[in-house]
Formats: structure tokens, sequence, C-alpha cells
């Protein structure tokens, strides 16, 4: 089936992040210079075809953005200024816009006001009701402890798990892969592997420091998120896990402040445009940390009655963080990244069965 | 023939001979030849020293013919002709030996490449003896000139040559001059206007009071030779004689015809235009489709009838910055508009085109490349659901992917092609057609405007595709060859001509049937065939032609050939002396 030239779609696709791959002549110096590009994948360049045709069916049935770790060799090598790192950046915010089916995420990506009316609207919703509670800081932090227990579930099952169903069937049923079933097994033990710890980005080179800053924040994140919500940290008696607790929201705090340093210096090919989205994204979830861990530290020095003010900032920053920025903004990268893998080798698997590899 | 003495010198050229001849034997055994007064070898013949060594020797041994054997007499005749000269001996008593291009280059075996060379000398040699000295000719120039095209070639050469005073006749088909140039909106790359550079110029041609624009004409009739041309011109079925004595032809270019093309439906579809109809769109100032409304989706098809085993084999090398321009200009008037260029190559060959294409590509422009060998865009009319008119469909190389694009208008960049009457004018001038029916020019690199026939130049798209910078370049190097040539006052003719010994002619006029260059007439009164030697080039047809024998090519005579066929097949030297 043919497809039809779309020159709307590169306007769309600009308000993503950088439109400077326009200008690609397609000379294949940055595929060449990739690390991860194999065989079985070839990109950017390809993917850089079907933006500059606004080839949408193809685009979005492709994963090769997702595989991109933006090391930035092909955007320094590019002899056109044409920045194909950058174009496979915007598209994964386009495709996370694609996959999510509420439409909630396009708006945010593509409007920052609605995104800053939403914080807000939710940060007044958290003030409401911790008026309702006379702000009794121990009602609100009940309150609190199983509004971040339903988040967690409603989010997952009513938005994540569909995207994610999405993103198959983009992915996988549209891209008509015929990968043998025994695939899907073999490749589910890697995806949980590769979910947690991102081995592939050892395939590029000069990326040890960033992966390991980025391992410690998610690791850091993901303990903080069990020892918060699952060990009851604010409520725990219990010595070690206090201690694990201001370890994680320390990890994350202080590596993220260090990650935002780095978005500001642009000292990489990955930080020089930063989209709103990634500001939010890394900026509450430095907050998440440290207010965490001051919450804690008040409780432990007895002065929280006092500055009941603190929990509800607390609060209004994970509430806003688990109802808008986790499911509608860059957090799903987390989910996408494994995953596109996941399909990646699937589809290697459907052609290499096709004899077409 | 005894008193004859024959200088031989045997060149290395570096290695190039001597790695596969032994060069210094050679010498040694020609030297054993009846007449050959010395015989030397030498790195470099055709170094000074080399030169000074010929010009000493002839002096001192009192040489009376030469035989240099080297390279091909192509590269280096004249300059041992000249070598001659300056010893004092006519030019016409030498000969080459092709010892590089016949022998060292070709063989692998060295013995048999030193026997060829032997061979090759003695056959020189037993030529050069039976050499005649010839004396050059010179006629006098006719100081105006013939301009064949009024196209921007056309009146560049002739407002150069009218300039400095001489007299130019310029004869121009149609009612106008500025051809296909004037025809033009901007120019790429600069996107100057084509009109305010080139009406001053069409305007200072007709003025000039040097220049005779005769319109609605075209060349009947030419005869004569370099400097003395007669021409017949056809005005409005009238005759006019004109005499001059050079000519420029700058017949131009005619556009390709793209109804042939059934993919792309030119004359079925109304808003399927050729590049020409585009440039007549942008110099009314509206881009508008047939019905009278703004196009949305504006495709542009490059290579059409170029680059294409069934049409044109060649580049018409303007289409592609063409185009580039046509994408700035539809981009500024119409700027929500969205126009795609479906290429095979983008050749962006000249000073700032590299750079238009650059600024293009960050335009509102969709670049789609194929493959013509695979198959080009078809246009099909679209679904009535559609909000545009018409679809191409296409299989886009470097994606990989088929692939539809919406249009409104569709330009189609039509390639250059020869003149209709192209073949006609060269053969009333005198010049041929190349595979592409180009005229071909004397030499592609070293002298790419002048012609074979002397005093004919080419300029302009009618010897290649050519944009206007470049065919201006060309048609002011002719003129500065021809005002050369009018400067001087007279030109040297070949001297190599054919000969009618008047007692033996029978008066068949055979040679005139079959003489290439119209040199051949014949004396009613005497009955006998007459050579006029300007306009001969010596190639022997007529000699060998001749039943009875009259005709002589001058240093080609049959003496001359036997003789060196002899020399050739000498089976050995030892043989030869017994």
């Amino acid at each position: 089936m043919s497809q039809r030239v779309n020159p709307n779609l590169k306007k769309d696709l600009s308000k993503y992040g950088s439109k400077d791959w326009n200008e690609c002549f397609h000379c294949g110096n940055c595929t060449a210079i990739c690390q991860l590009t194999e065989n079985e994948s070839l990109f950017p360049r390809k993917t850089i075809r079907q933006a500059q045709m606004g080839l949408k069916d193809s685009l979005i049935s492709n994963v090769d953005p997702w595989l991109c770790y933006y090391c930035g060799d092909c955007s320094e090598s590019c002899p056109r200024d044409a920045n194909p790192g950058e174009l496979m950046m915007a598209l994964r915010r386009w495709q996370t816009v694609k996959y999510e089916w509420t439409g909630l995420a396009g708006l945010f990506y593509k409007s920052l006001a609605s995104l800053i009316i939403a914080l807000v609207l939710v940060a007044i919703a958290i003030f409401a009701i911790a008026y309702t509670k006379d702000f009794n800081h121990e009602a609100l932090m009940h309150f609190g402890h199983s509004l971040e227990f339903w988040l967690i579930i409603c989010v997952f099952s009513i938005i994540l798990v569909p995207n994610l169903i999405r993103m198959f069937y983009f992915t996988v049923i549209k891209a008509k892969v015929k990968a043998p079933f025994g695939s899907y097994i073999s490749g589910f033990f890697f995806l949980i592997g590769h979910m947690f710890t991102q081995i592939r980005t050892f395939k590029c080179d000069k990326q040890t420091t960033r992966w390991l800053a980025h391992f410690l924040v998610v690791s850091g994140y993901l303990s903080l998120l069990v020892i918060t919500v699952f060990l009851n940290w604010f409520g725990t008696e219990n010595q070690l896990i206090i201690n694990l607790g201001y370890i994680t929201g320390g990890l994350v705090f202080i590596f993220t402040f260090i990650l935002i340093i780095s978005r500001l210096s642009k000292n990489r090919e990955l930080n020089k445009y930063s989209h709103s989205t990634d500001w939010f994204f890394i900026i509450w979830l430095f907050l998440m940390g440290l207010t965490a861990f001051l919450v804690r530290l008040f409780i432990d020095i007895d002065m929280l009655t006092n500055n009941f003010w603190l929990y509800m900032i607390h609060l209004m920053i994970i509430t806003q963080w688990g109802l808008l920025l986790v499911p509608f903004g860059k957090w799903t990268h987390f989910l996408y990244r494994s995953f596109a893998v996941y399909f990646s080798n699937l589809k290697i698997a459907g052609l290499k069965k096709q004899g077409k590899l | 023939m005894e008193e004859t003495r024959i200088g031989v010198y045997v060149c290395w050229c570096g290695t190039n001979i001597a790695k596969m001849v032994d060069v210094e034997d050679v010498a040694k055994e020609v030297a054993k030849l009846p007449n050959v007064a010395i015989a030397k070898d030498y790195k470099y013949m055709c170094s000074d020293p080399g030169q000074d060594l010929i010009v000493q020797d002839i002096k001192e041994h009192k040489l009376d013919r030469i035989v240099v054997s080297a390279c091909s007499p192509r590269i280096h005749e004249l300059t041992f002709r000249k070598a001659l000269e300056n010893a004092g001996l006519n030019p016409y008593m030498f000969e080459m030996a092709n010892i590089r291009e016949h022998d060292s280059w070709v063989h692998t075996d060295r013995a048999e490449a030193t026997a060829k060379a032997k061979a090759l000398i003695s056959g020189a040699i037993n030529r050069v003896k039976w050499h005649e000295s010839l004396e050059k000719r010179s006629v006098d120039v006719h100081p105006a000139t013939l301009i064949i095209g009024g196209g921007i070639s056309g009146i560049s050469a002739a407002i150069e040559i009218a300039d400095s005073g001489k007299k130019v006749f310029l004869i121009e088909k149609t009612d106008v001059l500025g051809g296909a140039a004037a025809k033009l909106d901007l120019t790429f790359p600069y996107m100057y206007s084509a009109q305010q550079m080139i009406q001053p110029k069409i305007k200072k041609t007709n003025n000039h009071e040097n220049i005779e624009v005769l319109f609605n004409s075209e060349l009947k009739d030419l005869s004569g030779y370099i400097g003395n041309f007669e021409a017949e011109v056809n005005q409005n079925g009238k005759e006019i004689k004109i005499e001059f004595g050079n000519i420029i032809v700058a017949t131009g270019l005619k556009s390709f015809d793209p109804s042939v093309i059934d993919n792309y439906g030119y004359g079925k579809f109304s808003n399927v235009v050729t590049s020409l109809e585009f440039e007549e769109m942008l110099l009314s100032g509206n881009i508008l489709t047939k019905e009278g409304r703004e196009p949305e989706h504006i495709a542009i098809i490059h290579c059409v009838g170029s680059r294409n085993q069934d049409f044109h084999e060649y580049c018409s090398r303007n289409c592609c910055m063409t185009a580039l321009k046509y994408s700035n200009q539809i981009s500024s008037a119409l700027p929500n508009s969205n126009i795609y260029q479906a290429y095979a190559d983008m050749r962006a060959f000249g000073k700032g085109c590299e750079e238009l294409y650059t600024k293009t590509s960050r335009k509102n422009v969709i670049f789609l490349m194929f493959d013509q060998k695979k198959g080009m865009p078809t246009i099909k009319k679209a679904s009535l659901k559609d909000n545009f008119e018409m679809l191409i469909e296409m299989d886009e190389k470097l994606s990989g992917e088929s692939v539809e694009v919406p249009a409104d208008l569709v330009i189609l960049m039509v390639g250059v092609e020869k003149q209709e009457k192209a073949k006609e004018i060269g053969q009333t001038v005198g010049i041929s057609l190349c595979g592409n029916s180009f005229y071909i020019e004397k030499h592609p690199k070293l002298d790419p405007v002048a012609t074979t026939t002397d005093g004919v130049y080419v300029v302009g798209s009618c010897q290649s595709p050519k944009d206007i910078p470049d065919s201006i370049s060309q048609a002011n190097a002719a003129a500065a060859r021809i005002l050369a040539t009018i400067n001087k006052g007279s030109v040297t003719v070949e001297v190599t001509t054919a000969e009618v010994n008047e007692d033996m002619c029978c008066g068949c006029q055979t040679c005139i049937s079959v003489c290439p260059y119209t040199a051949i007439s014949f004396d009613e009164e005497k009955k006998v065939s007459i050579v006029n030697e300007v306009l001969c080039k010596g190639c022997g047809t007529c000699g060998s032609a001749c039943p009875t024998g009259a005709i002589k090519s001058k240093h080609f005579t049959d003496q001359q050939i036997l003789s060196q066929i002899e020399g050739l097949m000498f089976k050995s030297f030892e043989l030869q002396e017994v």
C-alpha cells in the first residue's frame, strides 16, 4: 500500500523538538557512525526520510527512535547540521503522544499553558482537601498514603497498560510483524532485565557516566516508591526502613540535581535542546526526592506538626507527578524504551523466520 | 636518392618507450640503413635540448630530412616541424614514427616491441626520402562575421565583435531577439531578472551601427572558406547575398516535448504544465491552475526527457537549478503552499548552486527521489473525496516506500534538445552533430569553441546544454578568436591538399561527388576538375577514387605511401643489407 506524502506532519513534528533535520540530504553518515545500528535495524537515516516525507504510518510503526540513546555522534558528524539525534528525540516525544489514548499527552506536550493550568488545578485540589481536613497533618498523611496507592493502581491500569497495548498494535500488529511464538517468551526475560538496567547503553561509547547517573536515579526513584508507598516510610518506626528511605531519597534529589545542571550547561548534544516536558519531568523528580527527604527529617526532629505546609507541598508534588507527569509525560519512556527493544527483537525474529535477513 | 642525408632520432620518452623498446639498439641498427647519416637516441626529444640536438645536427651533418620516432604526431609533429624550420629546412621534410602509442604502450614483449620499432622507423625513413618541400599559404580575412541565431549567445558575440568596430550579420529565424533566455522570469542561482539583463542587450544589438540584424531569415547556402565566405540568406522569401570571413553558429535549443511520456499525462491533465509554460505564468505574475484557483500542492518533476535511455541519455544541466528557483519563487508567492520536488539526482553543479539547494531545503519543500531505471512517477486523477486534483504515484528511493503525492499543479522540468534544423544548418556550414545531435567542437577539452571547419565556431546550447553564463563565456571566446583572426588580416591554410594533373584528368567528376568538403569544382572550359586549395583538407578521398590517377594528394603521394609500406615490410635489417 502506498502512503500519502504529508507535508503537515513536518510542521507538527517541529513542535516536539528542533527541525534542523529538514536539511538532511541522505548521505548516510549518521547511520555509519551510530554504534547501535545493526544490519537488522538501520537508523537513523531511514527514519529521517520518513519524517521528511511525512509518512505517518511508517513513523508510528517505527520503534527505532526508542532504540537510540542519544550519544550525539550522528549530530556531531552530520555534514548538513541536520541534527539527526534531535529528530530521534523529537520522534520519541511524538510517539509518546501517539501511543497515549486520551489525548492529554498531546495537549501537554504541545501546550505548556495547559500543563501549567493542570498542575495548578491539582495543587488547588490538594489544598482544598487539606482545608476539609482542617489542616490536620495526621489526617492528611493518612489520606495521602492511600491516594498514592490508588494513583499507582489507576494510572497503570487505565493509562499505561492500554498505551503499551497501543504501542504493541502500532509497532507489531500494524507493521505486520510475524514473529515465531518462542521469540515472544525468550524476549520477555530480556525485557524485564533491560527495563531496570538499560544495558544496551553500553554499546555506545562515552555513555558510562551518564548511564551510572541514570541508573542511580532510576533505582533510587523505584526504591523510594516502594519504601514510601508499600513500607510506609513516613509512618514506620523501623530504623532500617527509615535509613533506607534517607539514602534513596538523597540519591534521587542529588542525582537529579546533577542532571538538571548538565541540562542547563548544554554540555552534550543530548542537552542542547530541552523540551518543556523534559524540564517538568526532571524538576518534579528532584522536588519529590527533596520534599520526601525533608518530610521524614521533620518527623524525626519533631517539627512536622508545626510545619504542616511541608507535607502539603510534598503531597501536591506527588499528586501532580502521579496524576499528570507519569501518565502523560516523559516518565513513560521507562516503559516504551524497554518494550521497544522487545518489539524490535520480535520484528528481527519475524524477518529471520521469513528469510528476509 | 644517394645524396639524401637523413637524421633519425629515437626518443626514450623517459621510461614510456625505453621500458619496452631497446632504444639504444634501435638507434644502432637503423643507423645502418641506406641514406641514414646519423641516428641517435635521447631521453626527451620534445624537450628544448632535444630540439636543439636536431637543429645542431642539421647544421653540422648537413642533414636534409629528419625522422623522429617518439609519440603520436598528433602531439608533437608541429613541435619538430618548427625545429626543422629553425634550422632552415622545409618543415615538410620530416616524418614521425609513433613507437609509443603504437608500440611500447601496447606490447608486453620487449624483443617484439623493439623489432616493431625498427620496422616503423624503417617505414618512416623510406617515406621521408620522397618528401617534397611544400610552401605554406595564407589568405586574407574578410572583416565581417555571420552569426546564426539571435539568442543570448548570438547577441553576446555580436555585441563583442561589433563593439570593436567590425561588421556583424545576425540572422534570426523569428522576429524577436533573445531566444530561450528572454522567455525566463528570474534566473538561478541569484534570482536576477532575466528581462532586466537581456532586454538592454537586445536593444543594443538592434541599434548597433555595426550589427545588421536579419529577422525572419534563414541561411540557404554557404560557399567559400575561412576568411572568404559567401552566403545566401532567405529573408521572408527574399534572397540576400552577404560576404564575411567567419561564422558563429548559435542556433540554441528546443525544449523536449513531454507528451510522448504517457506517465505524466501532459496534454491530458490541464494542470500538468512544462517548465516553459510555468515560466510564462511567473512572468504574468499569477501562479494559478487552469481553473483560476491558487494551487495548494505544487509538484515539480525533474529529468523529463533527460537522463533516460528512452529519450535523451544526457543531462540537460539547467532543470535541477531551475526547479529550485521555482521552489523559491512559489514559496515567496504562496507561502502556505506545499511544494514537492520529485528528482532523480540533484545536480547543483555551478557557482552559487549548492548554496541555492541548501537554502531551498530549508523551505516548505519536500524532496522525493525516484530511480528512472526502476520506473518513473505516474500522474493520476485524484478521487472525488480528495481536495486536490491529481495524485502522483512513485517509488521513493531513499525511504524505499511507495508513496502518493497530492498535486493541484504539476510542473514538468523538460529537458533541452537540438533545434529542429540543427542537421540542415550543420550540413550547410560544414560541421557535424554528435550522437545527441549537438554540434561537435574541434576538441572537447582543448578547443570547445572552434569546429573542424576553419572559420566556423559553435557557441551556446547548440553545442551542448548550457546555462546563461556558460553560453556567454563561450560566445565571447568565439568573438575573441574571430577578432584575433580579423586583426591578423590573414590565415594560414592547410598545404597538404589534393592537386589535379590536368593532362591526366578525364573529366568524369567522380572526385566532385566524393569530396566531403565541396572543395572540387569542374572547369567547364577545360573539362577538368579543379581543387580549391583553401577548402581542401587533404583527406585523400578524391585521390583514391580517381580512376585515372590524375589526383595527387600532396604529402600523401602514392610514391610516399608505397615506400613506407616497403620499409615496414623489411623482415630484418640483415636481409636488407643483402
